[in-house]
């Protein structure tokens, strides 16, 4: 995931500063929260990778305005409620008012003082080796949605640095459909079957099937989805439609175009 | 349970009776109290948790690693072929998590460690990061500009000498092998461990010299 956690470069932290003498913990309850975490992940409730992800799913000025322990805190609140150990409404009374779910193992104080291990980070190997120590190879950067949306989407033109566009507005379409789908509004196969029904009335309408049309069927699917998921309507877009097209009469050439009020009339 | 104020509260408004707990310390109890009720977790042995890593699990594991490897050759290849295995050979601590890599410093090369997505380091050997570590200064920095950032720790590298940054993974993380400082020949694997710091194994430091610590 692509975010504001991902630090190695990035100008104008300014100066590391080092504290003298410091101590493990600040508070007390950022030791809570370490032990309570691995506790947690001793009991298989979830493991290294969810605790990270969580914290990267935080928003950037929460993670950036935030201590190390406070990030911890809020990750493992979202992986308790997230992951059903506990209700929101619990943590809030700070009481539980249910029994907890049944997990693997328990840390108890004799796991400890037999040797605190940490459990495996070990990550079995996902498929077959593509490359050997000391081959080159050339990096890509794919952003995890559109290598998401690419996998659900196979026939979405791209070379290989990823999805090519030929005009803006192509870019714009496929951006507000990872942002859709990002806000759940659908599911790939959902998106990829209005569109495989869109690009077929478009063949049997005569289209030329040489790819450059790719992104017309695609905005006339956006648009249908839209309106089968209520986001909006048929008439609501038309009339930003002509909005657009009045602010484009009424600027000069060069200048921004701009949506007023006004141009809806 | 007054005595376990959290020591940055901010007192200056006057509380004539009770006790009060700031947002954090409220969230983390509600935490702890609805997963001890739940049967997920067992609070005595968050308390051993907590004082292994104020009492026992530190840097010195790492600097005993480091003193065994300036004075046993065998050892020390044993060190950079495979840290994991040469570690858990010395049984003074416990198992580390997956792949240990050490790097060698040399008059050619310095080596740093840095984790910039988070905090990723070898706590067994090391203990808990300090908070620079986990800096965003030091995350984003380290990487792009290793010298300034050991300016900052008042630490400069021959011009000539090559600067090589680890970033550390959940499964690969790294400590340096310093090099010996001169004038510590016949020395015991005791005494050299005194001279292997913390920032010496992360490689934001270097080694003391024999005269920066007494006589023993």
């Amino acid at each position: 995931m692509d975010g504001v956690h991902d630090m190695g470069g990035i100008d104008g932290f300014g100066k590391v500063e080092v504290e003298k003498n410091e101590p493990p913990f600040h508070a007390k309850w950022e030791g809570r929260v370490l032990a309570m975490q691995r506790a947690m992940g001793y009991a298989g409730a979830w493991h290294i990778d969810h605790s990270r992800f969580a914290q990267e799913k935080l928003p950037p000025v929460t993670y950036l305005s935030s201590s190390y322990y406070q990030r911890w805190a809020l990750a493992m609140e979202s992986n308790v409620t997230e992951r059903g150990f506990a209700s929101p409404e619990e943590l809030k009374a700070g009481h539980a008012s249910t029994p907890g779910k049944t997990l693997p193992r328990k840390l108890t104080i004799d796991v400890v003082a037999a040797g605190m291990t940490r459990s495996s980070f070990f990550r079995q190997q996902q498929g077959p080796q593509r490359f050997q120590p000391g081959d080159k190879v050339r990096t890509k950067n794919i952003p995890a949605a559109a290598r998401r949306a690419r996998e659900a989407v196979p026939s979405i033109p791209c070379d290989a640095e990823g999805p090519v566009f030929r005009e803006p507005w192509e870019a714009q379409a496929f951006a507000m459909t990872l942002a859709l789908y990002d806000r759940g509004l659908f599911a790939w196969p959902e998106w990829a079957a209005i569109l495989g029904d869109e690009i077929k009335k478009a063949q049997a309408a005569g289209d030329p099937d040489t790819g450059e049309t790719y992104y017309r069927h695609w905005l006339n699917a956006l648009e249908r989805i839209v309106a089968e998921k209520g986001v909006t309507d048929a008439d609501t877009l038309q009339r930003y439609h002509d909005a657009w097209d009045h602010a484009a009469d009424r600027t000069p050439h060069g200048a921004p175009i701009e949506l007023k009020a006004e141009d809806f009339r | 349970m007054a005595q376990d104020h959290d020591h940055s509260h901010d007192h200056d408004h006057d509380h004539e009776h009770g006790s009060e707990l700031s947002d954090m310390q409220l969230r983390v109890r509600a935490l702890e109290t609805v997963l001890t009720e739940k049967g997920y977790i067992d609070p005595t042995a968050l308390d051993a948790i907590v004082e292994a890593y104020e009492t026992r699990i530190g840097p010195r594991n790492g600097s005993v690693v480091i003193a065994k490897a300036w004075t046993d050759p065998a050892f020390k290849k044993a060190l950079l072929a495979d840290a994991t295995k040469a570690v858990a050979s010395m049984g003074h601590m416990s198992r580390v998590g997956d792949h240990l890599v050490a790097v060698e410093n040399t008059p050619q090369r310095h080596n740093m460690i840095v984790c910039t997505l988070c905090s990723c380091y070898p706590w067994e050997v090391l203990g808990l990061p300090p908070i620079w570590y986990k800096s965003a200064p030091y995350r984003s920095r380290a990487v792009k500009d290793p010298r300034g950032v050991l300016s900052d720790f008042g630490v400069s590298i021959a011009k000539d000498t090559e600067i090589r940054v680890w970033d550390s993974t959940a499964e690969t993380r790294f400590i340096v092998l310093p090099m010996r400082p001169a004038g510590t020949e016949g020395w015991s694997e005791d005494k050299l461990a005194d001279l292997v710091t913390r920032d010496s194994m992360i490689g934001t430091g270097l080694p003391l010299n024999p005269n920066q610590v007494k006589a023993g």
